[in-house]
Formats: C-alpha cells, structure tokens, sequence
C-alpha cells in the first residue's frame, strides 16, 4: 500500500518542493515569483485569520453547490428518464449551456442575482450540475436488457422499475458524475467568487493586484485541500455504502 | 383445456424468417421441452410467450388467468439486493407485497435456500443463483414456467440435482393452484436428454437455413417415460432409445 500508492505521489512533493527550496536558497530563482514552501508557510500563518475566512466562505459554497447539483441534477435526470419527451425538449439546452465558459457568463449573474452567495452558488452550480446529470442519464440508460425484460416480465410499474433497478444499477454511474462534479463545484465557485466578491476567489483577485504571489499560491493549495476533502469525503461515503450493498463489485478506486 | 395456442406465428428480423407460421397448442399441466440448433428461434419463442418481444404476425391465446414467470439463462439477479429481496421481484407488481412473508418463507425452503435469506449473490455459488432465479419465478405462482436453458452454465451434478427438484416442484405445484392443476412449464434446452428427462412432450425445431421462406417444420414426440423420474432412470433403455428417437426426429 505505501509503496505502491503513497510513496510515489510523496516522492514527487519532496523533489518539488525540495528542489524549489535549494534553488530559491542558492539565489536561481526570484522567490517573489517562485515562493518555495518554506514562504507560503510563513505566509499563511502571517494572514491567518485573513485565509480562514476565505477558505470557510469558500468551503461552504462548494459544499453546497456540490449539494445543489447532485439533488436538482438526479432529480432532473430521474425525471428525464421517466418522461422521455422531458429530455429531448430540455437536454439539448443543457449540453448547449455546458459548452458556454461560466467566466463569460459569470457577470451576467452578477447583473442579475447581485453580489454575493446567490451569485457564487448558481455561477457553482451551472458548472457542476452537467456531469451529475449526463453520467447519472448514461447510468439510467445502461440497464442490462434482461434485467429489464425480467421487471417487464412481472408487470412492474415503470417507477417501481426506476426505484428498484434503473437507480440503484446506475450507482457507479452517479457517484463518477458526483466525483467529477465535486472539482467543478469549487472551480464554479472560485469563478463566481472572482466577479461576486468573496472567499479564496476574491482573495485571488486582491493578491493579484497587488502582486502578492505567495498569496496566490497559499490561495491554490487550500482550493486543492477543498477538492482533495471532497473527494476523501465521497471515497469514504462510497465504501460505507458498498458495506450495506455492493453496488458495483467490479469497481477499484 | 389449454393453457396457451400460438396461431400461425411468425418472427421476422431484418426480412428474414426466425420461424414462420408456427402452431402450437399446450394443454394445462403439461411440461413441455422445446429443443433445436442454434439461432433457430427457441429462445425468441419463448420471450414471445411471455410479451417481452413482439411477433411479426399471428396470435398468442393465453387461458384466462395466466400468471407467467420467466428464468432466464442467466440468473440475472441483481447483485446489491440480497436473496430475499431479489426473489420478491416477482411480485413487485402485485399490491399486497407485505402480506406475502410466509410464502416467502416457504419458496425459499422449497429451493433449500433459506439459510442463504440475506446472502448476497456474490457469495452464492452458480448452483445457488440458479435456485434464487427458479425461486423468484416460483413466488409469483405461475401458471405458465417459462424456462430459457436455465441449466446450461451448471456442472452436471448440479445440473442433475436441479432437474429433479424441477420435476419435484411442478408434481406439487397442483397443490398451490386453484384449479388443482400443476403449473405448465416451457423449457428451452439444448440437451436432448434433459428434455427427454423432464418433460411429457419434446418439440423440435428443424433448421429452415436450407429454406427460409418456408414455413418452420416442427416436430413433436411424447415421452411415454414413468411419470415419477428419478436420475437412475438415465441408464434404463427406455430412455436411451427416447433420446434416440428424438434425435432421428426431423431427419428422414
């Protein structure tokens, strides 16, 4: 386990940030625009409280936009899968908006919702909503035939049919959509946060005009240790459920 | 009386004939054993018998009521319900689930499953799933078995051990129906000593490569083999010359 999974990623760090921390010390590289680990360390704990506010604000909007889009998107997904006419009427419009950059589409929300968390949830939403809907479809669809004539076979509704087999056989489906979407929630955020004014995005943006690289960099990891918990948080969820049932027994994270 | 007629029915794929103007007519009770080549339509029929594929032409005359449960070759069973939960599908349609708990008690017995209630598939051997399969469709109290080479992934001592359970639960089955009658099953095969050793009556298929624009031919042979089968039967000579029989059927 450790020196299959662990140590390689672990070995990359320390040549990273080892390597930057010697040619910073031997004077090669300009520590304003290359701040070793050493700096951004320093940085952080000299702005704190400044970083703690950013990252909670943050934190909170990716968690609840990733909510957001996993309830509306399954729930719009289900009901395209029940009333087909549903999803030929509205999914083209989804892939559509999904080939729309959200930094375009940003201010408009602005203009609309104003400043703050409305503005950074939905600029969240729209960017994180599509994979948990496109994968959970693909996952509704992909019913093994004979499972289905088996429910046909029974004479079983068409939403006992969705509850007790189209759902439950597209899990693996849904939780790679969640897992896609839980990095996009926080890059929808950071964006919502760039034109909306709050959290790390903000930060962002400040430190940027005033040329502060560090606090770009400490900005980036703490967005990365927001996605990195996400997924830590879904891998976790996902071996509790597989305890109960084994959903997908062929699946290896 | 019969359970079901098929009049003059057809499958078409494509323009070509799967089987073509087929007539067949089973009497209630009877366990009756469709065998064939390859590809000739066995299965197709039987999907057809129980509505899940449509025909191109012709008529199915089910008796009124025909309950119909079908196992499939696979078990397809759904790998995150334990075994309790997957033979309960059969009766997912029907509106009063939650009184059916000692009926389901008693099918698991019946398939000798019932150490095995909150089992997972994945921890049944190939035998079991079978048992799990034949059990959900028995829940549903059939009137007409479908049966699509359900033993044909077993080993033969499996194999065996189920067939005889099979001809033990249809024998019992008249006692669960209203009508005393014992349930009627249609089971696919490609052994033709399964069929001579199951069923009162073999079908046969007889290729229609040569000519498909033909009608299909079938043709029939009734096993007059006694009625309580057991597996030492397999060495008598009575049942070596059905298979033998069967197997000349079509060729001359």
């Amino acid at each position: 386990m450790f020196f299959n999974r662990i140590f390689p990623p672990l070995l990359a760090f320390i040549v990273y940030f080892f390597g930057l921390e010697f040619l910073a010390f031997k004077g090669i590289i300009d520590t304003q625009l290359f701040p070793p680990l050493s700096l951004l360390i320093q940085t952080f704990f000299s702005e704190e409280n400044t970083f703690q506010i950013a990252l909670k604000e943050t934190f909170i909007h990716s968690a609840l936009s990733l909510v957001a889009s996993f309830t509306l998107g399954l729930s719009l997904s289900l009901l395209f899968s029940l009333f087909s006419y549903l999803k030929r009427m509205i999914f083209p419009y989804a892939i559509f908006f999904q080939t729309v950059p959200i930094i375009a589409i940003a201010p408009l929300l602005v203009i609309y919702l104003g400043y703050g968390t409305p503005t950074i949830l939905s600029s969240a939403i729209f960017v994180s909503i599509f994979p948990i809907i496109a994968n959970s479809l693909i996952g509704l669809d992909s019913t093994k035939k004979e499972l289905l004539d088996l429910f046909k076979v029974y004479d079983v509704s068409a939403a006992k049919t969705l509850f007790y087999l189209k759902l439950p056989a597209a899990y693996p489906y849904i939780y790679a959509g969640l897992k896609i979407s839980s990095g996009l929630a926080v890059i929808g955020v950071v964006a919502g946060e760039f034109v909306a004014g709050s959290g790390l995005g903000n930060l962002i943006d400040t430190a940027r005009t005033q040329q502060r690289i560090d606090m770009v960099y400490v900005c980036l990891i703490l967005l990365a240790g927001i996605g990195l918990f996400f997924l830590l948080v879904l891998r976790f969820i996902n071996f509790i459920i597989h305890l109960k049932r084994p959903f997908n027994l062929d699946y290896k994270e | 009386m019969d359970r079901f007629s098929l009049i003059n029915v057809s499958k078409r794929y494509n323009q070509k004939f799967l089987f073509k103007d087929l007539n067949l007519t089973s009497q209630k009770g009877e366990f009756l054993s469709i065998v064939g080549p390859s590809g000739c339509g066995k299965s197709t029929l039987l999907k057809c018998l129980a509505q899940i594929e449509s025909l191109s032409s012709g008529q199915i005359q089910l008796s009124d009521p025909c309950r119909v449960s079908y196992v499939f070759q696979d078990p397809a069973l759904l790998p995150w319900l334990n075994v309790t939960e997957n033979i309960k599908i059969s009766i997912l349609g029907s509106s009063n689930l939650k009184t059916q708990d000692k009926k389901i008690q008693e099918t698991l017995s019946l398939v000798k499953l019932t150490p095995y209630a909150k089992s997972f598939p994945h921890q049944l051997s190939g035998g079991m799933k079978m048992r799990v399969s034949i059990a959900r469709a028995l829940l549903n109290t059939p009137d007409l078995l479908l049966m699509d080479e359900p033993f044909a992934a077993l080993d033969e001592t499996i194999r065996f051990e189920l067939q005889e359970e099979l001809l033990e639960i249809w024998e019992n089955s008249k006692n669960s129906s209203k009508d005393k009658q014992r349930m009627n099953i249609v089971f696919v095969t490609h052994s033709q000593s399964e069929a001579v050793f199951l069923s009162q009556r073999v079908l046969k298929f007889i290729s229609s490569e040569n000519n498909p624009d033909k009608s299909t031919q079938l043709e029939f042979l009734n096993v007059s083999l006694p009625t309580n089968r057991h597996r030492s039967l397999r060495k008598t000579k009575d049942f070596l010359d059905t298979i033998d029989q069967l197997a000349d059927l079509g060729s001359s």
